[in-house]
């Protein structure tokens, strides 16, 4: 056994990850030539949320921490675009806002996590909440800035390298990022930082009595949310053209908990699981029985949590694997028995 | 008092205070500790023993009193700081990283150790100084059986030595032991104890080790406090200090 | 001047007197039980709605303080039942807190959705207590009487409360299962805490669902405002503390002062001025001005 061997993602589930990960690309790349200009849209919000997922992911399965509040960050990047690419026009060249995005979310998530994340567990998620909602009121009030109630669209076409995009080519920057992102936080996840974050979650006292540094830590994932959902939201702005108060709503950030959650989030596969069977499912109610929405997603996380708690469906499906192993090998070794 | 002469000061205790209430854990305590002081502290439970320990890492605040390491007062300093600053605590319950293996438990305390917090794109496996010192530390502590076993399944005796190997990755300059034997067997308390005393010593270590056993205390130690009631009532060799009447009527009275 | 001061406070009281009746139902919970749970929000809302529906129902335009009180009495029994079946039937199945979090927002949803397919998103309203009881020359305002009789009934209820946990028996063996005690030894000394957590939860459910229903004539019932509940109570436990009675009730009069006045002065900021408290409050007193530092 070699070094490599990190219990936050074993060597041998990296590799076939990275392996994953180059399939469903690839399928991503040919999609947009076999279904319609509609599915690929759902299926560019799809990639789009998972950076944004991934956030909450890394403070719950890293820290056990709920995260409310990316839909901060999805705001702040999706108001940004907003008015710098539409009411303001400024520039619509990706190139300037997506870094421009960053470094503003990244500079907030700092400011924002010195209170958030003072206090763990209820008091941070509850202060996520709050920060969404008090973004929520600004926005809503300050009409004469942000279009108030009405928000803002006719975004202009983002350009890339001053190449203008038109629908197709911003489904495969948004793919290249998201693409881009996943494999990052692949690094990120087998890093010296989250080894030591999982440090926290295993024993707080014992974490401080070797000198790791609680907060600042928690701060820096909490940034890193922050950062991932921002690019996000520049990219969510232009595929929809339209941005509202509403993405500071804190049941839009409860969404990507709930994606969570259903991906699971004891495996890395989790947030791209959870995008895809969130934004499917969500598609399929809001079109059959709109109002049920709430009723059914509501019923479906009480009851996943209250079964597998945040297994989710990578889960289930890791425990069927291994059953399902063991089942083959027990026959196997029958067979072998009975051959001999 | 027994005392290293030929060595510096190294932690200064001053009139350190903390009351739970109407309770006096610590009470008004002061002491003196030279580099590569070994001392052993005993007393009853609820003594303040642990009380004291953490009062020294910062994992307590004290009501009133001055905590100064090498000179420089260290009383409102956070505990990670002063775990990098050279106080380093095993812990008397179990505190370990549970779900992780010996080797990441281990591991993790090096990175803490070299600052590497925030550290987001090196593949830990790529960290080869890190990796080949958890090795060794390893080694020393005898674990390299178990490397990749989850500490939590692990007994309680490997669990104690791998909590005082993660405080020796900190190279700490004293190093507080709560309980190093407590809960083990007979044949492994004199085997922990007595590494811990070697490396302890090699490493010029000071030290202060809550101990329950007097055997072992009266065997391995040169320098005892007794601590009762908050107070430290005796200072000195093991057979000074069990041969005090207030020590030995507390010790026959409260009972070990 | 002075009248304009009194002018805030007045416009205060029933936000004073929902936020202690919210914040509470939480805090009892995190205090006696040492659990987290977001249900109150939701037996807030329905006891909003339901107050609506059953006073247009049987009152309509006519008013009867005594039926009126009768429909708080039902309210408030039909807030303490919900809260302790889904307690029975689901929560205590939650082990850590953070599943419960996740999950007692995620039947706040469900709440929300079961309410809007009765009543749609449309606001209900029934202000006939509110403006059939109406007003007294105090001080320079006309003050509406109902804001009394809110602020009145919410700080009987916090009284009647702390006399039953501090000068009562059973009262003995809440605390002593609380946060500020210890569920093992209140267990070992004969205190059943299957009956204390249960008992808990119908308080809490009581107290969120009067919240609702005495608020519902001065506002209305309307979509979404279990999420504005649950912030305020949140804020209300992150500043005041966990466990401390005297301290909520304060708690609500800072938040709500707060929110009067930065309506009128500087409307914009009205969301934001009990999260900045919240924030300062984390920084110099991390558990709350009144709370205490628990041993978890």
């Amino acid at each position: 056994m070699n070094t490599r061997i990190s219990m936050t993602i074993p060597s041998r589930c990296l590799n076939s990850t990275l392996k994953t990960t180059l399939a469903l690309t690839t399928v991503a790349v040919v999609i947009p030539f076999l279904v319609g200009g509609y599915q690929r849209t759902l299926i560019q919000k799809g990639l789009l949320w998972i950076p944004a997922i991934f956030g909450v992911y890394i403070l719950y399965s890293l820290l056990r921490q709920v995260h409310f509040g990316q839909s901060i960050f999805i705001g702040i990047g999706s108001y940004l675009t907003a008015f710098l690419a539409g009411k303001y026009d400024v520039t619509n060249e990706l190139m300037i806002l997506l870094p421009a995005t960053l470094v503003i979310s990244i500079v907030v998530a700092y400011v924002l996590g010195i209170f958030i994340t003072k206090r763990t567990g209820f008091y941070f998620a509850v202060m996520g909440i709050a920060v969404t909602m008090v973004f929520w009121s600004l926005v809503y009030k300050a009409r004469a800035v942000t279009g108030g109630s009405d928000g803002i669209s006719h975004i202009k076409h983002p350009n890339l390298f001053t190449i203008s995009l038109n629908d197709l080519g911003l489904y495969y920057v948004c793919l290249f990022v998201t693409v881009g992102m996943i494999l990052l936080m692949l690094r990120i996840l087998n890093s010296p930082f989250s080894l030591q974050l999982r440090a926290i979650a295993g024993d707080l006292d014992k974490a401080e009595s070797i000198g790791i540094p609680v907060n600042g830590m928690l701060r820096l994932a909490f940034v890193i949310a922050g950062a991932y959902a921002s690019i996000t939201g520049v990219l969510l702005a232009f595929t929809y053209n339209y941005v509202s108060p509403s993405i500071f709503d804190w049941n839009y950030g409860a969404n990507f908990v709930q994606s969570a959650i259903i991906g699971g989030v004891n495996s890395v596969a989790g947030p791209i699981v959870g995008a895809f069977c969130f934004i499917n499912l969500e598609f399929f109610i809001s079109t059959w029985f709109a109002n049920l929405w709430e009723i059914v997603i509501g019923l479906t996380i009480a009851t996943i949590v209250v079964t597998v708690g945040e297994e989710g469906v990578t889960g289930i499906a890791q425990t069927l694997f291994r059953k399902l192993g063991r089942k083959l090998r027990k026959a196997q070794e029958s067979s072998d028995k009975h051959g001999k | 008092m027994v005392n290293n002469e030929q060595q510096p000061l190294l932690i200064t205790v001053d009139k350190l205070r903390k009351y739970y209430g109407e309770v006096k854990s610590v009470d008004d305590i002061s002491l003196e500790i030279a580099q590569g002081q070994v001392l052993t502290l005993v007393g009853a439970n609820g003594a303040g023993k642990t009380t004291f320990l953490n009062l020294l890492t910062g994992l307590v605040r004290p009501d009133r009193g001055e905590i100064s390491l090498l000179g420089e007062k260290i009383t409102r300093v956070s505990p990670d700081r002063r775990a990098k600053m050279g106080i380093v605590k095993t812990f008397q319950l179990e505190h370990l990283f549970e779900d992780m293996t010996v080797f990441d438990n281990v591991r993790t305390a090096w990175l803490s150790a070299a600052g590497k917090h925030y550290s987001l794109f090196k593949d830990i496996g790529d960290e080869k100084e890190i990796n080949e010192k958890t090795d060794h530390l390893l080694d020393l502590f005898d674990l390299a059986e178990v490397k990749y076993t989850l500490v939590k399944n692990l007994g309680h005796g490997y669990k104690k030595v791998i909590d005082i190997a993660m405080c020796f990755a900190m190279k700490p300059k004293i190093l507080l032991v709560d309980e190093p034997t407590s809960g083990v067997g007979e044949e492994e308390k004199y085997r922990i104890m007595n590494l811990l005393m070697e490396q302890i010593a090699v490493n010029n270590l000071a030290s202060i080790i809550v101990e329950h056993d007097l055997h072992l205390v009266k065997e391995l130690s040169k320098e005892t406090i007794v601590m009762c009631d908050g107070e430290f009532i005796a200072i000195g060799t093991p057979e000074y200090v069990f041969s005090q009447d207030k020590v030995v009527e507390i010790l026959v009275g409260k009972g070990f | 001047m002075l009248s304009t001061l009194f002018s805030y406070v007045f416009n205060a009281l029933p936000m004073v007197s929902y936020i202690i009746l919210l914040s509470f139902a939480l805090n009892f919970v995190l205090y006696v039980a040492g659990r987290v749970s977001l249900t109150f929000a939701g037996v807030y809302l329905v006891g909003a709605y339901v107050t609506v529906s059953l006073g247009t129902s049987m009152l309509g335009n006519s008013f009867s303080f005594p039926l009126f009180l009768a429909i708080l009495f039902v309210v408030s029994l039909l807030g303490a039942a919900i809260s302790i079946i889904v307690y029975g039937g689901f929560e205590r199945f939650l082990k850590t807190d953070v599943h419960r979090m996740i999950a007692t927002a995620s039947l706040l949803l469900v709440f929300s959705g079961l309410i809007k397919l009765k009543w749609g998103t449309t606001p209900v309203t029934y202000s006939t207590p509110f403006l059939k009881m109406g007003s007294t020359e105090v001080l320079g305002n006309f003050v509406p009487n109902y804001y009394f009789f809110m602020f009145g009934f919410a700080v009987t209820l916090m009284l009647a409360l702390a006399h039953f946990l501090y000068k009562t028996s059973w009262g003995l063996k809440f605390r002593a299962s609380s946060l500020d005690g210890d569920r093992a030894m209140a267990q070992s000394c004969g205190v059943n805490q299957n009956i204390v957590t249960i008992i808990t939860f119908g308080i809490s459910g009581m107290l969120a669902s009067l919240a609702g229903g005495l608020y519902a004539p001065i506002a209305g019932a309307s979509y979404g405002i279990e999420g504005n509940a649950l912030l305020l109570a949140a804020l209300t436990i992150i500043i005041g503390g966990v466990g401390s009675i005297g301290g909520a009730v304060l708690t609500a009069f800072i938040i709500s002062l707060a929110r009067v006045v930065t309506a009128v002065e500087m409307p914009v900021l009205e969301l934001a001025a009990p999260f900045i408290i919240a924030s300062t409050t984390l920084m110099i007193r991390p558990f709350g001005i009144w709370g205490k530092e628990f041993k978890h």
